[in-house]
């Protein structure tokens, strides 16, 4: 029992720590495919670090939602981290608080107080980059629920472990109907995450921002809040991208700490491997339009759709 | 079958799918390319599971031409104005084509579910993603009025075609596929001169302006 919750622990602290280092990667090897030098990829660390001793500041007109938005953007992929295969293949103490539909709840909470925060400073770009993320995360929906069905349909279970043993141990790994949830969930991924195609995270013109005009009126330990728990989201979607759907190998079945060191180890290969095609996709495409967003959505849900067809079909 | 199949011929659905909602000619060029390149990497993961040899054949002929020559001659053939046109002609909207898009999927996923069919080289699955992939690129033909993007609907559908064979009888001789493959250049030679020519004559690829040539 304490070996579970020194696990538990072990993986919050894994999405804590690694998750600035996944957006310095990105960005270093962004800048690296346009001829630049690029960033550290310690470089999140050090803005954190600045943040943190700053002091905050809110405007008079704002209310207890802008103050406690922060605490529940950064905790929500806490949470969420504690439900899902981070690094262990069995379940540990919490992993049964919630099933996959829970888990994308807790993992909405933060994105809904997110957009309350920033309607409630009254900002325009606020309310603008509110709205802008609601018809992404709503058209994102149904693409996620039609996932969870498939995945519940394929390995006989929705909480992420379960699902995650299942599809480790049969041949519903290597299934077409995998492989379109697989490119589905991705697609949803970057789009719920801020990134291209859907939003451009490093634009510095407020009119086309979804996510950063979000976070304008934040600033200090608030920002460094926000921002650090958009980080951890990106990275705990991967990581359900990762060991759920397509590469389970390298979790540790016992809980000791070499198993563990491990899976550290095959985590941060893989999350390397992702930040390698995150580069790829987000420098070959271009931002679409706003309005073509549905039209994104609308494809990842035929996707996973067709995979759950293929799925029923194939019985 | 192995894991390199079954996201291969995946990937060949969905690069479909990009050719029926691409905007611009460069796009679905770019997608009839990946998806013969895919086609391509397919036969050759068929190759490396069971020794066929005109498979690796089939998958080196279908790369080198289908995914690297035939793109270049249709974009050398509609350079200039069509290449570089950010939006085409269409009969079905994006949208719309993608929803009739899945429907014709679901289509093609059941048709295959009732055939009668023994499992060789590659599984049922595929045969659907097969048979979808056929109707998707006629679909394609029927849904947009440029004449470049009704070629690349009909060499995607043919490209369904060939997959339908990988699944149903892998076996073939390489001179029956050697042949096919042969009669696609000449398919797209033909047709490409045609559209150049069009483009002479009326100064479009939108097959729409075809009705001004009435005497």
């Amino acid at each position: 029992m304490l070996a579970a919750a020194i696990g538990q622990c072990v993986a919050v602290a894994t999405v804590l720590l690694l998750a600035p280092l996944l957006k310095g990667i990105i960005d270093n090897l962004k800048a690296k495919v346009q001829s630049r030098r690029g960033p550290s990829p310690l470089q999140p660390y050090f803005d954190l670090r600045k943040l943190f001793r700053k002091e905050r500041s809110a405007s008079g007109d704002a209310s207890w939602v802008f103050r406690i938005a922060p605490y529940v953007a950064f905790a929500a992929p806490i949470a969420f981290a504690m439900l899902i295969p981070v690094l262990t293949a069995a379940p540990l103490s919490w992993a049964f608080m919630a099933d996959m539909v829970g888990s994308g709840f807790v993992i909405g909470i933060g994105g809904y107080f997110t957009n309350l925060a920033a309607m409630d400073s009254a900002s325009p770009y606020g309310g603008l980059g509110a709205s802008r993320s609601r018809l992404v995360s709503s058209l994102a929906e149904p693409t996620l629920i039609l996932i969870f069905f498939a995945i519940g349909f394929i390995s006989g279970g929705t909480v992420p472990f379960v699902a995650n043993n299942i599809l480790y141990t049969t041949s519903a790994l290597i299934s077409p109907s995998h492989a379109l949830i697989a490119v589905a969930f991705f697609m949803v991924v970057l789009a719920e995450a801020g990134r291209l195609p859907i939003d451009n995270p490093t634009t510095s013109q407020e009119l086309s921002m979804i996510e950063g005009s979000r976070l304008f009126e934040y600033s200090g330990p608030d920002q460094a809040l926000m921002e650090w728990g958009g980080w951890m989201k990106l990275f705990v979607l991967l990581i359900v991208w990762l060991n759920v759907l397509i590469a389970p190998d390298g979790l540790a079945t016992q809980l000791t700490v070499s198993a563990f060191a491990i899976a550290i180890a095959s985590l941060a290969v893989k999350m390397l491997c992702a930040a390698l095609l995150i580069v790829g996709v987000e420098s070959a495409l271009a931002k679409i339009r706003i309005l073509r967003v549905p039209e994104y959505l609308g494809g990842t849900f035929v996707l996973s759709f067709l995979a759950v067809v293929l799925y029923s079909l194939g019985r | 079958m192995a894991l390199a199949e079954a996201v291969l011929a995946t990937l060949i659905l969905i690069a479909t799918f990009g050719l029926l909602i691409a905007r611009q000619v460069r796009g679905a060029i770019n997608c009839y390319a990946a998806q013969s390149i895919l086609l391509g990497g397919l036969a050759i993961a068929m190759f490396a599971g069971s020794r066929l040899p005109h498979l690796l054949a089939l998958g080196l002929l279908t790369i080198g031409i289908k995914g690297i020559a035939i793109p270049a001659v249709v974009r050398f053939q509609v350079r200039g104005s069509t290449y570089q046109r950010r939006e085409i002609a269409y009969y079905v909207g994006f949208p719309t084509a993608l929803l009739l898009g899945a429907g014709l999927s679901l289509v093609g996923l059941v048709a295959a579910s009732r055939l009668p069919f023994h499992p060789y080289l590659l599984s049922e699955p595929v045969l659907g993603l097969a048979i979808a992939v056929i109707l998707l690129g006629l679909f394609t033909t029927m849904a947009r009025r440029d004449a470049v993007l009704q070629l690349a609907g009909l060499l995607a559908a043919e490209n369904g075609v060939l997959l339908v064979g990988l699944v149903v009888s892998p076996e073939l001789g390489l001179l029956i596929e050697f042949a096919l493959v042969l009669d696609v250049v000449i398919g797209v030679a033909v047709m490409g001169f045609l559209i150049a020519r069009m483009h002479e004559t009326v100064a479009s690829t939108d097959t729409s302006e075809l009705t001004r040539l009435r005497g």
